[in-house]
């Protein structure tokens, strides 16, 4: 096997990696072995009882579809309870003995430290909260005494000039703040092609050999420095390993929203990502961010093609991250999912609306892995199923959705029709139409005991360990914080179906997806949100009329989903307040241990001084870029000097920005006046000079009365 | 020169002079002292003298501080 390795850095400890490995597998197989009987018996007995339930008894085409997508859902559930089961009795046991951070416990601190670059690609982010979360870490990093292993990329492909404009001048500030001149660094693409993947792969070509490993951050994450040097050194140690995955945690919430999945992140995880890590072992997936990779192979193995297919497999790999882990395994490395790795953390979106768009993204990045699922070459078997994982995650929501309505067809069909005692034609006997109400009964309370059992584990181990269930504000608070998260998923469930199936009926059909950078901070207007919600909201009424009229029981049985739906819209804004946010938070509802004072300085380190000084006359990042003196002269030195037509195209539209102002200028005429040295001295130039009925001249004159004005008097 | 020109002129100068301070306070009589100067000339371009002059002394950002490049390729598979 390690014939496989190319490229690995022979370091000590390379051969007991290598028996620790064949270990390793051996205990995969034990429980993968164990987990799929598992789910296969509980699969068995669920759709056993579904036939059973079904009038015809899976007699004809409606009845086999409703079987087939049962069983198919079934098994899906079935897979996450049992993955929290395993979870929950790894934790029980004090932690998984395969995972790598008990393997190298109390070796770790011994261990020599790498070149590490830590990368931030940012692309139309909150840039004071971006940039905030990377001024954490780096102070973090300072603090450990090993910064100087490290050096940090902010990786911009941001279009708008008002966004980067806006990232240069905190970048400047965070590096004169940190005195890190000559170890943050700031890289705008001009040309962004294939997205992250391809921000990360410029970033690679220019700058990779230069560093032994790369951690990836997203725009909201934040990450301490005791995490990154144990990361590094457990790399160090583990020279097959190509990427090690923490867990990160949510935090930071402070809409209702983001509270609730926060708190749910924190109750739950814990049981799902140490019964996932106990199962993948060395086969994890790469979530994209919160992860260290080793620079060499993935730049030998893991750079991808753009997809040449048709429709959906045409363009570049959306969810990349599950494909590089893949083909990091395909070329003999191991991939970790490291659940003990403490000080990871993300955010998550403010609102429902801010989480389906983000989801809109993923449901197509993964379908797109359908063709990797079947098609790609040399990918080990856990990988695939990691791909058949992600695809199942929005494929669930249409299965879902085609078992309502053909359910809904099954009971018209009894209702509306004479009931059809030879549904298959060729029989000579009768059948019997039966309805086992009982069994109906059975099945669905097994079902709510399959989705609720991990939400009670996760209960039971906070419960049993003092120092957690006191973070979480006491037992009763813990429990009616579990209820109430309950609630608040079963109201929402319906409205992530009803989206995610849209998304994936407009992946399948290629529709286009926006690659755009996700709102972090914003509430959720009454009226655009109303009118969102209306046609799933008018197909839940029509069909709960419908059901009604059919049989009044069915329409009882309809009222989880059609509540949900109904209530779409003032869910999704209310639970968007950040007042209600806070105020659940000072009734102690919905809080994690990260929420106890001094419980993370990383943390509070984050709500630190702001980085992005806010014109107190409304100027924009552009309009600060040509009057600011110290500004202009930044943007200057990160803009390009035009040669031939282009510039004879930024003579022209600078002059018309001096005499029609900024507003008049669409966006890329902007970023052409934004990215040119020249027009930028231009116009700075003649805006100071400029007379006061011009529009820059008024600007000048009014920051300069701002300026003049002593600072008591200017609020 | 005309009253309100020069109030125009004084405040822009003292304004850009403040701007292009690096959170040191800078004498306000030493800019004014500069734009008399210039005034005194009395060819039109007091202002954009001043800029010239007080945008000299704009502290540089260090824009250039990137580590040299370090060529690799990327396979794609």
């Amino acid at each position: 096997m390690s014939e496989q390795v190319q490229g690995g850095l022979p370091l000590p400890g390379w051969g007991a990696a290598i028996d620790k490995t064949s270990s390793w597998r051996l205990t995969a197989w034990w429980r993968r072995g164990l987990f799929s009987a598992l789910v296969l018996a509980q699969t068995l007995a669920g759709a056993w009882t579904m036939l059973a339930i079904l009038p015809y008894h899976g007699s004809g085409v409606l009845e086999l579809s409703l079987l087939a997508i049962y069983t198919l859902l079934f098994a899906w559930i079935s897979a996450g309870m049992w993955m929290a089961v395993f979870g929950f009795a790894v934790r029980a046991a004090g932690g998984d003995p395969r995972s790598l951070l008990r393997r190298h416990r109390g070796r770790l601190d011994g261990t020599q430290l790498a070149p590490t670059a830590v990368l931030m690609p940012i692309y139309h982010e909150d840039v004071e909260r971006s940039l905030r979360g990377l001024r954490a870490t780096y102070r973090s990093l300072q603090q450990s005494g090993q910064l100087a292993y490290f050096e940090f990329f902010i990786l911009s492909d941001s279009r708008d000039p008002e966004r980067w404009l806006a990232e240069q001048a905190a970048w400047q500030k965070l590096c004169r703040e940190l005195n890190a001149h000559s170890r943050l660094h700031y890289r705008r693409r001009r040309v962004n092609l294939k997205a992250k993947t391809g921000n990360i792969g410029d970033f690679l070509r220019r700058w990779g050999r230069r560093f032994r490993y790369f951690v990836v951050l997203d725009a909201d994450s934040l990450m301490s420095g005791e995490a990154l040097v144990k990361m590094v050194r457990l790399m160090e140690r583990e020279p097959r390993c190509g990427i090690l995955q923490t867990a990160p945690t949510l935090v930071n919430a402070r809409s209702p929203f983001a509270r609730l999945q926060q708190f749910s992140n924190h109750l739950y995880g814990p049981l799902f990502t140490a019964g996932l890590a106990s199962l993948q072992l060395g086969e994890a997936a790469y979530w994209g961010h919160n992860a260290i990779i080793r620079t060499e192979p993935f730049m030998r193995h893991c750079g991808l093609r753009a997809m040449r297919g048709l429709g959906l497999f045409r363009g570049p790999v959306l969810s990349h991250d599950f494909v590089e882990a893949a083909y990091m395994a395909r070329a003999g490395y191991e991939v970790w999912l490291e659940p003990g790795l403490d000080g990871s953390y993300e955010e998550s979106p403010p609102s429902l609306d801010d989480e389906l768009a983000r989801d809109r993204r993923w449901a197509k990045g993964n379908l797109q892995h359908l063709r990797l699922l079947f098609g790609a070459r040399g990918v080990r078997f856990a990988h695939r199923l990691a791909f058949l994982n992600g695809i199942l995650s929005y494929a669930a929501s249409p299965l879902w959705l085609a078992f309502l309505a053909l359910s809904t067809a099954e009971v018209a069909r009894f209702t509306l029709w004479p009931i059809d005692y030879f549904p298959s034609r060729y029989s000579l006997f009768p059948v019997w139409p039966q309805w086992n109400p009982g069994w109906a009964v059975g099945l669905a309370s097994s079902t709510a005991l399959i989705l609720l059992l991990p939400k009670l584990l996760a209960l039971v181990d906070a419960g049993l360990r003092t120092w957690r269930r006191r973070a979480y504000g006491g037992l009763a608070r813990l429990l009616g914080g579990a209820l109430l998260e309950t609630l608040g998923s079963a109201l929402l469930a319906p409205v992530r179906m009803l989206a995610h199936s849209r998304y994936v009926v407009g992946a399948l059909l290629a529709i286009q997806v926006q690659w755009a950078g996700q709102n972090r901070s914003e509430e959720l207007a009454w009226g655009a949100t109303l009118l969102k919600h209306l046609p799933a909201a008018l197909v839940a009424l029509a069909w709960a009329g419908f059901g009604y009229h059919l049989k009044p029981m069915f329409f009882y049985w309809s009222l989880p989903v059609v509540v949900p739906l109904l209530l779409a819209a003032p869910t999704s804004v209310l639970l968007s307040r950040f007042a209600l946010g806070d105020r659940l938070r000072r009734a102690g509802l919905w809080t994690i241990p990260q929420e106890a004072p001094g419980a993370d300085p990383l943390l509070a380190d984050l709500q630190c001084d702001a980085l992005l000084e806010r014109s107190r006359i409304g100027l924009g990042a552009f309009e600060m870029a040509i009057l600011h003196p110290r500004r202009n002269v930044l943007a200057r030195g990160m803009a390009r000097s035009e040669r031939g037509p282009r510039a004879d195209r930024v003579r022209q539209l600078r002059e018309r920005c001096l005499d029609e102002g900024p507003q008049a200028l669409q966006r890329d005429e902007l970023a052409l006046l934004a990215d040119s040295r020249e027009a930028l001295a231009w116009l700075h130039r003649s805006a100071w000079l400029a007379a006061p009925d011009n529009p820059w001249g008024a600007r000048a004159e009014a920051l300069a009365l701002t300026v003049c004005t002593p600072r008591d008097n200017r609020e | 020169m005309r009253h309100d020109e020069l109030a125009r002129l004084t405040l822009r100068s003292l304004a850009y002079a403040e701007l292009c301070t690096d959170e040191i306070e800078r004498d306000g009589r030493e800019v004014l002292e500069l734009l008399a100067h210039s005034v005194e000339r009395d060819d039109g371009r007091a202002l954009e003298r001043m800029i010239d002059d007080l945008g000299g002394h704009a502290p540089a950002p260090q824009v250039g501080a990137r580590p040299p490049f370090l060529r690799g390729s990327v396979r794609y598979v």
